[in-house]
């Protein structure tokens, strides 16, 4: 793919123009808006976790029509199966009378798919989406079929009704390139929201990109320049979310059981690159690595029994961790 | 645009890191240095520390001028000045175009663009202004105010270092004087290439050694072991067999004026001396001149290893004979001068002869000073013996301290308390004595400023010279070791309480004596002894005694 220097300087604003669409029609949630563009011009996966009715289905579908992408949504139920989201192999007859084998694409077949309360699915149709969320492919017996670019798969889960929910592997975690965690609005915003959707009036959400565009973006996102002591600070980062490692600081020795992978880190430059060129910036800096940091590592830090049982989270972890550091 | 103008854009940072930097060297130099001079400050209320308050100086200004060298050298790179500039809110921009200067793709260039253009956006003047740390700053202020006090606090340390520095001084005032002395040596033309040079190499090593000298003993060593090589300088330059000659010419009656001028090396004379001698002989008759001529004639036969001057006595034996002395002894006198060597030497000799004997006399006086002062007495090392002698048999007992000497004198019994000489000694001071009928002998010699503070010699004190003829130990000699000295006696009977008498004595001990090692004053001590056995009625197995005694020290 050719990229040149109008397609660098356009980023910002293409950026921008999504992400004002996105926040017409989902009122607050700013930080969330931008964080879910950042991980999906990063080319990531995003699990989004909230009380229900926070608009998380509703962010979805809009980022969806804004980007002029594919979007479907598949709600997970414990008797969800693999096949209902990745499609099946049905016998169909032909024009010459023979029956065959052939594939029908499940819903995973689009450029955004919506998994919403994946937790409440079986292990074995969460499964199902390792590698679509991964290689970005299929496979059906013997076949391998290609997902269609862009490809994101935006999960949302429920932090409270725990009871007959299966909570996702580490495994899986892993592949999520962002945890977001949705707030409750505040009461200006409440009162938006419920001005916007209660009303006869509907407003359309006009597409401000393309698929073709947003691949071009993700290259040009891949090529921002990271200094090295950025890089160092990244990497560093990453490697005091370990209780082994010999620089971490206290919380992380006391109170985490296993740290972030080096995915973690893949997830963290490429974001904080995504990040910089959204601020008008062609370099990374400390500051998109401390912005990216929480999303990037809160999926990947787990906590040992008394992390839990003090009530440390993961972002209290990443604090500590980032204010023991030195940026140099 | 390219990274040249990122750089020139990054220039006025730069000079004010710069500055900044230096500033905080600066000041980090002061700290360190007030901190040094603090830690020297102190050590000197509990040990003497000479020069102190220069030491302390010295300190501060080695670690500014460190400092200042240090800043210098801390002209900060790019690198540095990237990294200051990305903390004034250009967000890593710099930092990243730096590392990507080498780079010339799109996003490398329009990343270098963004950086330069941020970079114009930040008025670094104040966005870095210039900084001194106050903690620094007041920090080093209090460290100087801290010297300041403790240079208050009174330390009797402090005065034994006054006393050192004042020694110190001294040493180097004589180290000056030494200097001076090799230049006059450098630009005397009378003296060979050779004779400079050998001369100049002992000056050498008296400098080095006086350099090395860390008291006034050392400097005195070295100046004694320097005459002391000059001595041995002179004898070796002196012809022996002249001195020989002289011992014998002296021996007889009309030649004794030579024989002296030529030992004591008044070589310039002889021929005064000569035409002397040829006046006399023309006076006196032919059986006189003859009984000379044989006199000259066996002398001449007695220093037949220089046949040179043999034959020119043989001759002059002959001529005086014939009654043809005159052009002999034109002849001798010029022989005699040819043996007597160089007199530019002598002269050169002597006068560093001179210098050093000053240089010490200048060394002692400081010595001297030091003794007045009863806390150094007690502290001075090397310096702080106090001498007391307490004779039963003559009663005698002398005590002597800072330039006053007393010497007591208490009779015993009218027989057994003979003393011989009965001299209370003390320059500068009192000697008393009280005595019955007895006299009291002492001599409390209030010492001039050597190793023995407050010597005091009785008949019974320290024998001179006890084994110390190998370190050449400093010793105190007297002027008045032969006993030609105020003489005080003690009237009374035995038993009555006796008299005082206080003596006012003239001078001050440092003119009446000095100190010098050992092995130059042992041999006037042997001869004053040899000479006191000759003239005592002792039992011959003492005198035996006493001679292998100054056998043994030799």
């Amino acid at each position: 793919m050719n990229i040149d220097g109008n397609d660098i300087q356009q980023f910002h604003e293409v950026f921008g123009k999504v992400e004002q669409e996105v926040s017409k029609h989902i009122i607050g949630q700013k930080d969330v808006i931008r964080q879910v563009l950042i991980s999906m011009f990063a080319g990531g996966n995003i699990l989004l976790e909230g009380m229900p009715g926070l608009g998380k289905t509703q962010l979805v579908k809009t980022i969806g029509k804004a980007m002029d992408l594919g979007f479907s949504r598949i709600q997970f139920t414990p008797d969800l199966m693999p096949a209902d989201v990745i499609g099946t192999n049905v016998i169909t007859r032909g024009e010459d009378g023979i029956s065959r084998f052939k594939f029908e694409k499940g819903p995973v077949f689009s450029n955004i798919v919506l998994a919403d309360e994946i937790n409440r699915a079986t292990p074995k149709t969460q499964s199902a989406l390792l590698e679509a969320m991964q290689e970005q492919t299929v496979t059906v017996g013997t076949s391998t079929y290609k997902l269609p670019q862009p490809f994101f798969v935006l999960a949302t889960q429920n932090p409270i009704e725990m009871e007959g929910t299966y909570p996702l592997p580490e495994a899986q975690m892993d592949r999520f390139l962002f945890k977001l965690d949705v707030g409750f609005p505040s009461l200006e915003e409440l009162h938006d929201i419920v001005m916007l959707t209660t009303t006869s009036v509907e407003s359309a959400v006009e597409k401000v990109t393309t698929a073709e565009e947003m691949l071009k973006m993700r290259a040009v996102a891949r090529q921002v320049p990271i200094a090295k002591p950025v890089m160092d600070f990244a990497l560093k980062l990453v490697m005091a979310t370990h209780p082994q490692y010999e620089h971490s600081p206290k919380i992380t020795k006391d109170y985490v059981r296993y740290g972030s992978s080096p995915r973690g880190a893949q997830s963290i430059i490429s974001a904080a690159r995504v990040r910089a060129l959204s601020e008008g910036r062609y370099n990374v800096s400390f500051d998109d690595i401390r912005y990216v940091a929480f999303p990037a590592l809160r999926h990947r830090i787990f906590m040992n029994f008394e992390g839990l049982s003090e009530g440390i989270t993961s972002d209290t972890v990443i604090s500590q961790i980032i204010n023991s550091m030195k940026m140099e | 645009m390219g990274i040249m103008e990122l750089f020139r854009v990054l220039k006025p940072l730069r000079r004010r890191m710069f500055i900044n930097r230096a500033l905080d060297c600066i000041l980090w130099g002061l700290c360190i240095g007030g901190a040094v001079g603090v830690i020297v400050a102190t050590a000197a209320l509990f040990v003497p520390v000479a020069f102190a308050l220069n030491k302390v100086f010295l300190c501060i200004g080695i670690s500014f001028f460190a400092a200042l060298v240090a800043a210098v050298f801390m002209f900060p790179d790019y690198k540095a000045v990237a990294v200051q500039g990305d903390k004034l809110g250009l967000k890593e921009r710099l930092v990243t175009a730096l590392e990507l200067k080498d780079d010339n793709s799109p996003i490398a260039r329009i990343q270098r663009f963004d950086a330069v253009k941020a970079a114009r956006s930040i008025n670094f003047k104040k966005a870095y202004p210039f900084y001194v740390d106050r903690k620094k700053l007041f920090g080093a202020l209090g460290l100087f105010m801290a010297i300041a006090l403790i240079f208050f606090i009174p330390s009797d340390q402090r005065e034994i270092a006054r006393q050192k520095e004042r020694i110190k001084k001294a040493i180097d005032e004589q180290v000056v004087q030494v200097k001076k002395e090799q230049e006059k040596l450098s630009q005397n033309r009378e003296l060979t290439l050779k004779e400079r040079e050998e001369l100049n190499e002992q000056l050498k090593e008296l400098l080095k050694e006086l350099k090395k000298s860390k008291n006034e003993q050392d400097a005195v060593k070295a100046i004694a072991r320097m005459q002391h090589k000059l001595d041995e300088i002179k004898q070796n330059s002196m012809d022996k067999d002249l001195t020989r000659l002289g011992e014998m010419l002296s021996r007889l009656e009309e030649t004794k004026e030579i024989g002296n001028a030529l030992k004591e090396g008044r070589y310039d004379e002889i021929r005064e001396k000569m035409d002397a001698l040829a006046r006399k002989l023309e006076n006196m008759d032919e059986n006189e001149v003859n009984q000379l001529a044989e006199e000259i004639e066996k002398i001449a036969r007695k220093i037949n290893e220089n046949p040179e001057l043999a034959e020119a006595l043989q001759q002059l034996a002959q001529a005086m004979q014939s009654g043809q002395f005159s052009q002999e002894l034109a002849n001798m006198s010029t022989a005699m001068s040819k043996l007597a060597g160089n007199a530019a030497m002598h002269k050169a000799m002597q006068s560093l002869g001179n210098a050093l004997s000053q240089a010490r006399a200048s060394l002692a006086s400081v010595n001297s000073d030091q003794l007045a002062n009863p806390i150094l007495v007690s502290n001075l090392k090397g310096s702080s013996q106090q001498g007391e002698t307490d004779s039963s048999n003559t009663g005698v007992k002398g005590q002597g301290s800072a330039g006053i000497a007393q010497g007591v004198g208490q009779g015993n019994s009218g027989s057994d308390s003979q003393g011989d000489s009965g001299e209370g000694e003390g320059n500068g001071g009192n000697g008393s004595g009280t005595g019955g009928s007895g006299v009291g002998d002492g001599t409390g010699s209030g010492r001039e400023g050597s190793s023995q503070g407050g010597l005091a010699q009785g008949n019974s004190g320290k024998e001179p010279g006890e084994k110390k003829v190998r370190n050449y130990e400093e010793i105190y000699a007297s002027k008045r070791i032969d006993g030609a000295d105020q003489e005080s006696y003690v009237s009374g009977t035995q038993r009555d309480s006796g008299t005082v008498e206080q003596v006012q004595v003239e001078d001050g001990p440092v003119l009446m004596g000095e100190s010098l090692p050992y092995n130059e004053v042992f041999e006037q001590y042997r001869y004053e002894a040899m000479k006191s056995l000759e003239r005592s009625t002792i039992p011959a197995a003492m005198k035996t005694l006493v001679e292998e005694y100054f056998s043994s020290l030799e």
